[in-house]
């Protein structure tokens, strides 16, 4: 058992010191392998999160402990067949237009057709991408934050990146097909630090579905760090499904940086792990901006799914809309904190944010604590949080129809998590996330 | 004369501990339509209710037989897809399920029963419109959520959707007709009257004779104090409406109420 972190610790385990980074980043070209290395000073100098921190009073941070775990050692296990059967297993067999796989952090398939090339769009792997799109990578990562201003986890991402993707969408270029990646780990009691940097140019349009998963006899940790770049304009249709196997941890880290006029329709996923938390920022950088938010999540068992959302409107005429709903059986818990912030010169900013639970057992548990930080005059803002149980009128209705018990529950979930799909904008992205989460509610 | 489908024998039925049905015996038929009247809290909906097996009503004694099987103890499901039907007074909203979706999956659960494999999508689809015609329903009615932000008259054509498309061998309307403008009842009478014959029995039970000229029952029973008082022809329904429900009423009931 973890016994609950009060002292703040800076030391990394001996697997995560200057030994590890220089093999994780034998292949890197040097200005990755001094970006790590400044990460990697950075990661020292901060300490690991503790219980008395607000986002982590609900979470324990110390089941997330870095010691029980190596890094990954990519290559053995990253065959094609490896590749097409986690395919299979995460339900993607119909989106292999574009694809991309990795396997325990290696990459392990990549299908695209030439017409993305010769639009000039990027779809490729980490590694590949710091090697011939060096530049473009380097600025677009954390949107070019100094490593000096990361937390703890996220400069260990930067320091340890074991594998990722880099999308990037010329200005103007519309991609129709939508752009799948799929990270999955099979190994045991490895720490995978995987990093997704999407980035649409000014005015371009793309649609792109992201997959972590895993399988139940995997172990260890994954931490992910994804940013997604929308430039003026631009429209980005993202789904990130969170499939991993019943015994790995999970901690993420995503980033909305959308700029002037960007239609933005993000949604979320939460499925597997453990144990999971998820950080969630939005920010609103420029006027015009549209960005939809929507989060489903599913808990059975001891699950834990930690959910934290920052709504960021830093400029005016903007929307963002958040809705996230969830369901728990068994002994799962989940938690969500959200909070709006309108900066000052956010005037005629709309946000909304909504959190809604539904408990399908008397020993699942749930918190949800919405808040707001509203420093502009001229604003509309809603927030809300509510948790429930199946209404026993609606079930003897369904019942009433011949429809079996369990049918009936099953309907009434399904019809709860309805609103969040019909948020969705893709088809197939909307369709997907349906589908996966329908396979994942046995009730 | 055959077996009546449904027997209803010296229902008693209480809700939270206090008796609401005190002996209530009923027969019948397919093909036949009985109507049950009654003033408020008379015992009409709790009939309706425990017929349906709604888990808040207790069956203290008596027997209810479907088709000569005792449903007393089966769940409403059970009791659903063995062919009995509620439309109910106040039906559920069930958001983010549409109605196409809905009837789809009662109707398969009574084809499972049955040994049948699912319906295939194109015959579904062009069974329900067929019925959605028949009640004047536009096609965009069967992707809304079920009983959501329906109109009073919506949600009474839903459930008769419900029973044109289940087709059930015994169906209970409770107060069908309340909340209906004038052309909702029609529509509904119509719809109900079109699936009236020789394969179905009706239960109709009403406040109101206004449904009664809408829909001609073949028998008519005054429920009072959760005791039939007085059973007989279609002419009773009528004296009903001109003497109302007080002549009725025993005294022993009317102090009961009081």
């Amino acid at each position: 058992m973890a016994t609950p972190t009060l002292e703040k610790t800076t030391a990394l385990p001996a697997s995560f010191g200057a030994e590890a980074l220089g093999a994780v980043a034998a292949s890197d070209p040097d200005w990755l392998k001094q970006l790590r290395a400044e990460a990697l000073v950075r990661a020292e100098a901060t300490a690991f999160p503790t219980l008395n921190d607000e986002a982590w009073r609900r979470t324990n941070p110390s089941r997330f402990r870095l010691d029980p775990f190596t890094l990954p050692r990519p290559g053995a296990s990253a065959t094609p067949q490896a590749a097409m059967a986690a395919v299979a297993a995460a339900g993607l067999p119909e989106l292999r237009e574009a694809l991309l796989v990795t396997v325990d952090g290696a990459l392990a398939h990549h299908d695209a057709q030439a017409g993305l090339a010769e639009a000039g769009v990027i779809f490729t792997d980490f590694a590949t991408a710091a090697r011939s799109h060096g530049e473009a990578l380097r600025k677009d990562l954390f949107h070019g934050a100094s490593m000096d201003t990361l937390d703890r986890w996220s400069a260990l991402n930067a320091a340890f990146t074991t594998s990722g993707a880099y999308i990037r969408v010329p200005k103007n270029i519309v991609v129709e097909q939508p752009l799948v990646v799929l990270h999955h780990l099979q190994g045991t009691d490895c720490a995978a630090f995987l990093h997704t940097v999407i980035h649409v140019e000014a005015g371009a349009s793309v649609t792109v579905l992201e997959v972590t998963s895993g399988t139940d006899q995997a172990t260890g940790l994954v931490h992910s760090a994804v940013d997604v770049i929308a430039g003026a304009g631009s429209n980005v249709r993202y789904l990130r499904m969170q499939e991993l196997g019943v015994k790995t941890l999970h901690l993420s880290r995503e980033r909305l940086y959308a700029h002037r006029d960007s239609q933005v329709d993000w949604s979320w996923g939460a499925l597997g792990s453990a144990m999971a938390k998820s950080d969630m920022e939005a920010n609103l950088l420029g006027e015009g901006i549209h960005a939809m938010i929507s989060g489903f999540y599913h808990g059975e068992g001891t699950q834990h799914l930690d959910h934290h959302t920052f709504q960021n409107h830093e400029k005016g005429n903007t929307i963002s809309d958040l809705l996230y709903k969830g369901s728990l059986t068994g002994r799962a818990r989940s938690v969500y904190m959200g909070l709006i912030k309108i900066h000052k010169e956010a005037q005629r900013s709309d946000a909304y944010q909504a959190n809604r639970n539904l408990l399908l057992s008397s020993t699942a548990r749930t918190d949800s604590i919405p808040s707001l930080e509203i420093e502009a005059n001229d604003v509309r803002c809603t927030h809300g949080a509510t948790m429930g149980q199946i209404d026993e009128e609606q079930l003897f209705y369904l019942r009433a129809r011949g429809i079996t018990r369990a049918e009936a529950v099953r309907l009434i979930v399904e019809g709860f998590y309805e609103p969040v799909f019909d948020r969705i904008g893709s088809e197939t992205l909307r369709s997907h996330a349906r589908t996966r989460l329908e396979r994942r509610v046995k009730v | 004369m055959s077996q009546p489908d449904l027997i209803v024998k010296d229902l008693q039925v209480s809700v939270d501990g206090k008796p609401i049905l005190k002996g209530l015996s009923l027969e019948v038929r397919k093909g036949e339509v009985h109507a049950i009247m009654g003033p408020n809290g008379s015992g009409k909906s709790t009939l309706a209710n425990a017929l349906m097996g709604h888990p808040k009503y207790t069956v203290d004694s008596g027997q209810m037989l479907l088709a000569g099987e005792d449903i007393g103890e089966l769940e409403a499901d059970e009791r659903s897809r063995k062919g009995l039907f509620l439309a109910f007074q106040y039906p559920t909203a069930i958001p983010g399920v549409s109605v196409a979706n809905f009837l789809r999956t009662s109707l398969n659960a009574r084809r499972k029963e049955q040994g049948e494999g699912p319906i295939p999508v194109k015959e579904f689809r062009t069974l329900m419109r067929s019925h959605m015609a028949t009640l004047k329903m536009d096609d965009s009615f069967a992707g809304r959520y079920l009983n959501e932000g329906f109109s009073g008259g919506e949600k009474k054509r839903a459930e008769i959707l419900q029973m044109s498309v289940l087709k059930p061998q015994i169906a209970v309307l409770d107060e069908t007709d309340s909340g209906l403008d004038i052309d909702a009842l029609r529509v509904v009478s119509d719809g109900v009257n079109a699936l009236r014959g020789p394969d179905l029995g009706i239960v109709l039970i009403t406040h109101y004779q206004r449904l009664l000229n809408y829909i001609k029952p073949d028998f008519v029973h005054v429920l009072v104090a959760g005791r039939l008082v007085r059973s007989g022809g279609p002419e009773l329904a009528l004296e009903l409406e001109e003497k109302g429900y007080d002549w009725l009423i025993e005294p022993e009931a009317a102090n009961t109420q009081a």
